[in-house]
């Protein structure tokens, strides 16, 4: 093992908050008495100094697709047509989801295309790259793409200077893993002179959220990640029966969400140290009643970016009922298919969008007025969501479609009833799933518990924040820094 | 602010009592405080820990796993008049040479001589030895390409980790004799470690007493090494060796790099397996195939870094027998001494030095 230390500023390393964030922090409020220029520059240098650690050759795709939004926005607002609208439109169109379909995609169509060719003796019809996917590329992309859309529909103005943009694109605390930002509740923030908020109750809420996002991840996730990742690499998972399968993609659905909601939790602390608001992109999924209701909780800044320029693009609602549903499946489709260029992904996607569906046209046939109401009693609609979630969740963590068919026939107890498991697992990885369970169920959201600026709290958070630390030995990258 | 300033105090605090523990227990041995042995029950701890003794003045210094442990330095320090330590420790593999002798030559005078015995294994990879030197801090570092800052920076952070923190509560409890976890990995393979390398006894009738014989309680563990047990032992380890590991070789290589460099003399030999042990490995396949390949990649090298080399794979190649071996994968002394005389055919001193011919 010849190689450096893993040199990549993860929110959850020694490095990002020892070095970096005090760092960015003090020379950021030192320049907020000066002009904004340079405080947005040194926010600009400073995320792209965080990028260029895990890529530094991706940054240049970075500036280049920034350069170019730059250059196109204020003609796409200028334009005195429709169409010269559109042609400066699929510039940007053409820069942003070129890109990502390159790294994130061509590969996967070659390896299909060779796959297709081979029936016919033609098993190299497309070169196989060897291309990385560059870190963030799906967050980033989405996030321009609002900006040069919002300019079409005329909803925002060309950025002020080119700074303004890049910072937009690039600011760190969420640039790898969102939330997804839009340029119209963003920009204004960053003319906005930091000196006129109250500091003390931003530093305040942004430790809150950092330390609590900082403790699911390594505390929650990480923990159920070091239980349940040996069963579920390479071919280890063909030895569960039901109860290991339940018991490991239940710890995969808590890990997840603690790792992701943990991420998100850690970028709106960021964002608030920085005085920049960040919306918000979880409010307790796991208790949703519904699959619509669990969309409106999980990944929200993602739901609210597909149904504003992907869905209602597409028709929405408006052009009756066949074509909602179908703009709904293939709204869902290509979101799953956001997330990774796999099968798995799109089946995921295909799966929550046939229960979207279901979803809807049953919420038309109003049982609450019938003898059937019992059925949406919210004990038992949290409990359906949930399972039909963790089904879906076994797709999403699955390498290949044979992968989650092994575990769905597991976890509907067709390769037996695995009762060794039970100790298998050990009784840390049930205590887990159990404060996982109870964290996920029952306890407030971290946008819906109020902080107050009281001693205790400041201890409580010390002390959970130093436990943090003290755990930080092991790097482990966030689930979504893969998407 | 005062909310800020009672966080930052609350987790200041904290953080530096766990920092003042893990300083001054020190249990990696990575901080200039040594009131206590560390925690590793690893044996390439022990050897760091005598080479790295002041009063530890190497000039030939050993280097291989148990193989080469009997070489002992009385009769190497006979046949060559040079103070000998010998760092072999089990299952060590090139990436384990090179970073004792980097150490070597940062923190101590470096050694006049190296010997150094080679087995064929160590250069599958790494990992199915078990990767010691990354449980030494000390050691580690030697194979990562990171600067003094960044050293710096990991002991550091090291200071307010958890691992380390549990690591020193161990220490401090063992100093207290309390006994925290009796069946903690560590201990047990402490314990087998030391056992293994006891000074031999009767190992030829330790060998052969039947696992069932053994008296209750025994603790001396050379008695569960069967020849079975070491069969199929060796059979795992070779199990899959299709190609020496470039990262071990290239290991190897920097070895040889850093000894030229430093005018350090190495004499290499391949270590001795019981020919009974090669003939069951000779059926499994890998073992004459990755002989061949070691002795050839020894063979291309011995041009450009001018080292002595030795075929010590069976023991009629240094003179030795099939009688004096403590079990089928280990030489005993005498049959070690042979070797060392093979490896010295000249030394003025050998007719004084055992064993006699």
């Amino acid at each position: 093992m010849r190689a450096a230390t893993l040199a990549r500023m993860l929110f959850n390393s020694y490095e990002f908050i020892f070095l970096f964030l005090p760092i960015v922090l003090a020379v950021y409020w030192g320049l907020a008495t000066r002009q904004r220029n340079w405080r947005l520059l040194w926010l600009t240098l400073a995320s792209y100094y965080f990028y260029a650690f895990w890529n530094y050759q991706f940054l240049a795709l970075i500036i280049a697709s920034t350069l170019i939004d730059y250059w196109v926005g204020p003609k796409i607002y200028a334009a005195q047509n429709k169409r010269a609208r559109q042609l400066w439109l699929s510039v940007s169109l053409l820069s942003n989801l070129g890109g990502l379909a390159f790294f994130k995609y061509y590969n996967f169509t070659a390896a299909q295309l060779n796959g297709f060719g081979a029936i016919f003796g033609l098993a190299h019809l497309a070169p196989v790259l060897n291309v990385a996917l560059p870190i963030g590329i799906s967050f980033t992309a989405f996030e321009s793409l609002s900006y040069t859309i919002d300019l079409y529909r005329g909803q925002v103005k060309p950025a002020r200077d080119f700074l303004a943009l890049a910072c937009f694109v690039s600011v760190f605390p969420r640039m790898i893993a969102g939330p997804i930002i839009r340029y119209a509740p963003f920009a204004p923030q960053l003319e906005r002179d930091p000196r006129t908020r109250p500091h003390a109750d931003d530093a305040m809420t942004g430790i809150y959220f950092f330390v609590v996002g900082l403790a699911k991840k390594v505390l929650v996730a990480d923990i159920i990640a070091g239980y349940i990742n040996p069963l579920l690499a390479g071919n280890a998972y063909l030895q569960l029966g039901l109860i290991g399968s339940w018991g490991v993609m239940l710890g995969y659905t808590f890990q997840l969400y603690f790792d992701f909601s943990g991420y998100s939790d850690m970028a709106v602390g960021l964002g608030k140290m920085l005085g920049l608001d960040l919306p918000r992109n979880f409010n307790s999924p796991y208790q949703a009643v519904s699959i619509i209701d669990f969309w409106r909780r999980w990944h929200m800044t993602l739901s609210s970016w597909l149904r504003d320029y992907l869905y209602i693009p597409l028709g929405g609602s408006r052009r009756g009922e066949f074509a909602t549903l179908r703009n709904l499946m293939l709204t869902m489709a290509l979101g799953g298919l956001w997330h990774g260029a796999n099968w798995t992904f799109l089946i995921w996607g295909v799966y929550h969008g046939v229960w979207l569906v279901l979803n809807h046209q049953t919420a038309k046939l109003h049982l609450e007025t019938t003898r059937l109401k019992f059925v949406l009693h919210p004990a038992l609609t949290r409990a359906t969501t949930f399972i039909l979630v963790v089904f879906g969740w076994t797709l999403f963590r699955s390498e290949t479609i044979s992968m989650a068919w092994y575990l769905w026939r597991a976890m509907l107890g067709l390769h037996g009833v695995d009762w060794g498991a039970l100790r298998a697992l050990g009784y840390g990885f049930w205590a887990m799933l159990a404060i996982g369970f109870a964290l996920s169920m029952f306890a407030p959201d971290t946008w819906d518990f109020k902080i107050t600026p009281r001693a205790r709290y400041a201890v409580a958070l010390g002390l959970l924040g130093a436990v943090c630390v003290l755990m930080l030995g092991q790097r482990s990258p966030f689930l979504y820094f893969q998407f | 602010m005062r909310f800020i300033i009672v966080f930052l105090a609350t987790a200041i605090l904290l953080l530096g009592a766990t920092a003042a523990v893990n300083y001054f227990v020190n249990p990696y041995a990575i901080y200039p405080p040594r009131w206590f042995m560390p925690a590793s029950a690893n044996d390439l701890e022990r050897a760091l820990r005598e080479l790295e003794a002041p009063e530890a003045r190497p000039v030939l210094v050993t280097l291989g796993s148990s193989r080469s442990s009997r070489l002992r330095p009385q009769d190497l320090e006979c046949y060559t008049g040079l103070t000998n330590i010998n760092a072999a420790y089990a299952g060590a593999t090139p990436e384990g040479y090179f970073a004792l002798v980097a150490y070597l030559v940062e923190h101590k005078t470096p050694p006049k001589m190296l010997i150094v015995g080679v087995d064929i294994e160590a250069f599958q990879i790494a990992a199915k030895f078990g990767d010691k030197v990354t449980n030494v801090p000390r050691l580690k570092r030697y194979l990562e390409d990171t600067n003094v800052l960044q050293e710096q920076w990991q002991d550091g952070t090291n200071l307010v980790s958890w691992a380390q923190l549990s690591d020193a509560l161990r220490v401090l409890a063992r100093a207290q004799n309390i006994n925290l976890n009796p069946t903690a990995p560590l201990d047990r393979a402490w314990n087998k470690m030391v056992n293994a390398l006891a000074p031999k006894q009767n190992a030829n009738n330790a060998v052969r007493i039947p696992k069932a014989q053994r008296p209750a309680k025994q603790v001396d563990n050379r008695a569960e090494i069967t020849p079975a047990l070491v069969i199929q032992h060796y059979q795992s380890r070779f199990s899959g060796y299709t190609s020496l590991s470039t990262e071990q070789q290239t290991y190897f290589e920097d070895l040889l790099k850093l000894a030229r460099a430093r005018n350090i003399k190495v004499k290499l030999f391949i270590t001795t397996l019981h020919p009974d042990l090669i003939k069951v490995l000779d059926k499994q396949g890998f073992y004459p195939k990755r002989y061949a390949d070691v002795r050839a990649w020894l063979a291309k090298l011995q041009p450009t870094y001018g080292f002595d080399f030795y075929d010590f794979a069976t023991p009629d190649k240094f003179g030795g027998n099939t009688q004096d071996f403590f079990n089928l994968s280990h030489i005993d002394e005498i049959n070690s001494a042979r070797a060392i005389r093979a490896m010295f055919p000249d030394a003025a001193r050998a007719a004084q030095c055992a064993p006699q011919p």
